[in-house]
């Protein structure tokens, strides 16, 4: 900002504020010119006074109205969970697919066989209609994926509609996981329910190259999605019908890719569900302690 | 809120809560909010953004605090998610359409007694002229100016070195007194003029 009609040798507001701060380049000359200059010593002024003001601020206690609201979103967070870390590690993006290329994960590609055979399941089932409309055909459709194990926890479907960052991402994909969801709308039960998998159909062209991102309120799609996403049949373990940094998009948690056990793996899902689309984010958070319930 | 409870000390009131005390973290909100709207307010020039982001940091905090290291004081930490919650706030609002964010100048008890008028109104410019300089800069200047934190705290909340604290501080003094200048020395008497005021207060304020 220009601090006005200053000559070259009078000093702005920047400099004398430096000065003041303790950080100027050139310290000396400034407080040389300083100690002779009116006009300089009156623009110091101007900087303390309006200091002066900043520090005269009146208290502001927080309105009550603002206070009851965050006292009752806070009431209706689940309970905190026993001591977990949710610090995790930003994995680049360009890296996040090479995992499985290593020498010793030949067994991937035996996972992409199985995750096709998941995929196909789906699509059969579905046929050639979107996704939703068909989930909203089949009332009672199966809930649960290509693994379809009964002992796996169901998914748990959040709608929390927060904003997602890289700062906040750890500690609220740690709330997903940790906590129960309230009842998701319209959402297919989780129990039960299993997918008949008929082991004839094995061909990798059924497998989709994308969920669109609405398709993913059905769990049979999300569970298509996490094994898309990493390349073979995984349980997923929650999701979130959210947003990230300020845009709507899905945030699901899956066992860690290098560690299920201690590590999960988050990702954003912005526009589709697809291991190749260029809005994918992926980040590694640690597992908390307690673990999903 | 239990007496027990309220001996505690913030760190060990986190412990409870991360241990699965219900109550245990409203009370370390209780303790902090006040400061820390004050610190959101300022920093966003705005009632409704300070309220959106106050509670954004603290349900952060709340589901957070299990991995709160003890080797942060609560206060920095607190401080550390609200300025972050705030500059998250602006970044996604930059994103979308402008809306107007000068309506609730007036905010809060609509009746003050005579004597202090001059003093919110004064207070209301200079929560016009913090929004003006932009979060980051207003976030260096309230916490070491306003609240009277030690440069070297605000580094640590502000996640930055110290000397990136010192010379947001001294850019944004030195844009506050340009923007404050006329506030100097007589009593204020100068209509508050807040930037990119909309005199239409009927207009919507939200984009949805």
């Amino acid at each position: 900002m220009n601090d006005g009609p200053a000559a070259a040798d009078h000093l702005s507001l920047d400099a004398l504020a430096e000065l003041e701060e303790g950080i100027a380049s050139d310290a000396d000359a400034l407080a040389g010119h300083l100690d002779g200059c009116a006009l300089c010593r009156e623009r110091a002024g101007q900087l303390r006074a309006s200091r002066a003001l900043l520090s005269a601020l009146p208290p502001e206690p927080m309105p009550a109205d603002v206070a009851a609201r965050i006292e009752a979103t806070l009431a209706a967070e689940p309970a905190p969970a026993a001591a977990f870390s949710p610090r995790g590690d930003i994995v680049p993006l360009q890296g996040r697919r090479t995992w499985w290329r290593g020498p010793n994960i030949a067994a991937a590609a035996a996972g992409v066989a199985v995750l096709a055979l998941g995929a196909a399941l789906l699509i059969g089932h579905l046929g050639s209609k979107s996704p939703a409309e068909s989930a909203a055909k089949n009332g009672n459709r199966p809930a649960t994926g290509p693994l379809g194990a009964a002992a796996a926890p169901a998914l748990k479907q959040w709608q929390t509609g927060r904003d997602y960052n890289l700062t906040n991402l750890a500690a609220l994909a740690t709330g997903i996981v940790i906590g129960d969801p309230p009842p998701f709308p319209g959402a297919q039960t989780q129990a039960g329910a299993q997918p008949s998998p008929s082991p004839t159909t094995r061909s990798n062209s059924l497998a989709p190259a994308s969920y669109s991102r609405d398709a993913l309120r059905d769990p049979a799609i999300v569970y298509a999605c996490a094994a898309l996403l990493v390349s073979h049949p995984v349980q997923p373990i929650a999701i979130d019908y959210a947003n990230f940094n300020g845009a709507p998009a899905d945030i699901l948690v899956l066992p860690g890719l290098s560690d299920p056990a201690t590590k999960l793996a988050v990702y954003i899902i912005p526009t589709a569900c697809s291991d190749s689309a260029p809005d994918l984010v992926y980040h590694q958070i640690d597992r908390p302690v307690t673990g999903p319930r | 809120m239990s007496g027990a409870l309220a001996e505690l000390d913030d760190r060990e009131l986190l412990a409870r809560h991360a241990a699965g005390d219900r109550d245990a973290f409203g009370l370390v909100v209780e303790r902090h909010r006040d400061r820390l709207w004050r610190v959101a307010l300022r920093t966003l020039g705005n009632p409704d953004d300070a309220a959106d982001a106050v509670q954004d940091a603290l349900l952060s905090a709340y589901r957070a605090a299990g991995s709160f290291r003890g080797d942060a004081a609560v206060t920095t930490w607190l401080h550390r998610i609200t300025v972050n919650a705030c500059l998250d706030l602006v970044r996604r609002k930059a994103s979308r359409p402008s809306v107007a964010l000068d309506d609730e100048l007036d905010h809060g008890d609509d009746v003050a007694a005579p004597d202090l008028l001059g003093e919110r109104e004064t207070a209301a410019e200079i929560l016009a002229a913090l929004r003006q300089i932009g979060p980051e800069q207003a976030a260096a200047v309230v916490l070491v100016d306003v609240e009277g934190f030690p440069v070297a705290q605000v580094a640590e909340m502000l996640d930055v070195p110290v000397g990136t604290v010192k010379s947001r501080c001294a850019r944004g003094r030195a844009r506050l007194a340009a923007l404050l200048g006329h506030l100097g020395n007589p009593p204020s008497t100068a209509p508050v003029e807040p930037p990119n005021a909309n005199p239409d207060a009927s207009s919507p304020e939200d984009d949805s």
